[in-house]
């Protein structure tokens, strides 16, 4: 029974975590056949905003309080 | 319904299957098809009903995936951000391809393998608006926490980095729209 056991565990890890290219880019429908670009809904957004760095430093700092906040006084880091 | 871009059954992508390496773009099509039917199909069958039994597809094939599978879904085929964006605000699920090695470069935080850096599919579900930006919940089936540095499942992506990701040097833009029947 040992022995089936360890040979089970052993096939089952065949492959398990070596990430391939699992995406093909030639095989793709032809072009005729997208999609109309509907109407009277929203396009692709721009966020380039003039304070995107201040406003990913508050996030950012937003997260740490909340982080702080979350973990119990007296633990370890 | 359960989340199925959160269904254990659907994620890790790394389940030491033989295949489980290149599966990507079938996760993702197990992923919409379990969204639009609430039927889990799996990797096997698909691969058997393809006729593809290793290695990765395309958009092709994830599109007859889910058009057979999922048949009273509406699927359409896009190279288009702008077109990806609308999908995204009309409530659709957006399978796409990205470069990993863009993602690892600029987004390292929500990277499923550090290691990895070549073409991926992953999903996108959601517009959100937040402080004058746009977000998208970014579902990679990499993304299974298996390791202390790797998110788990989904993450908040801004509109930016979506983009940046899908907008590949090597094929561009490929994305599948999937939406639910009303």
């Amino acid at each position: 029974m040992g022995y089936r056991y360890s040979h089970r565990r052993k096939e089952a890890k065949v492959g398990s975590d070596e990430t391939t290219s699992g995406f093909d880019p030639h095989d793709k429908p032809a072009e005729e056949d997208q999609v109309e670009v509907p109407e009277g809904t929203p396009g692709t957004p721009i966020d380039e905003d003039d304070d995107g760095d201040e406003q990913d430093a508050e996030v950012a700092a937003e997260a740490i309080d909340a982080a702080d906040d979350a973990e119990p006084d007296g633990q370890p880091g | 319904m359960a989340n199925p871009f959160r269904d254990p059954r659907v994620l890790p992508q790394l389940d030491g299957s033989a295949t489980a390496g290149a599966d990507c773009a079938f996760r993702q099509a197990q992923a919409a098809i379990l969204w639009v039917t609430g039927t889990l199909v799996g990797i096997k069958a698909m691969r058997s009903w393809l006729q593809v039994p290793a290695g990765g597809i395309g958009m092709a094939s994830v599109r007859r995936l889910v058009e057979h599978y999922a048949p009273g879904a509406t699927v359409a085929y896009t190279t288009s951000t702008t077109v990806v964006w609308q999908g995204l605000a009309l409530g659709a699920y957006v399978i796409c391809a990205v470069d990993y090695g863009w993602v690892n470069d600029n987004l390292p935080a929500i990277s499923g393998d550090h290691a990895f850096r070549d073409d991926h599919a992953l999903g996108l579900f959601g517009r959100e608006p937040v402080r004058k930006r746009t977000y998208t919940e970014w579902h990679d089936s990499l993304g299974d926490n298996r390791r202390a540095n790797i998110p788990k499942t989904n993450s908040m992506v801004r509109a930016r980095d979506a983009n940046g990701a899908m907008a590949s040097p090597a094929h561009g833009v490929q994305a599948v729209i999937v939406q639910r029947p009303a």
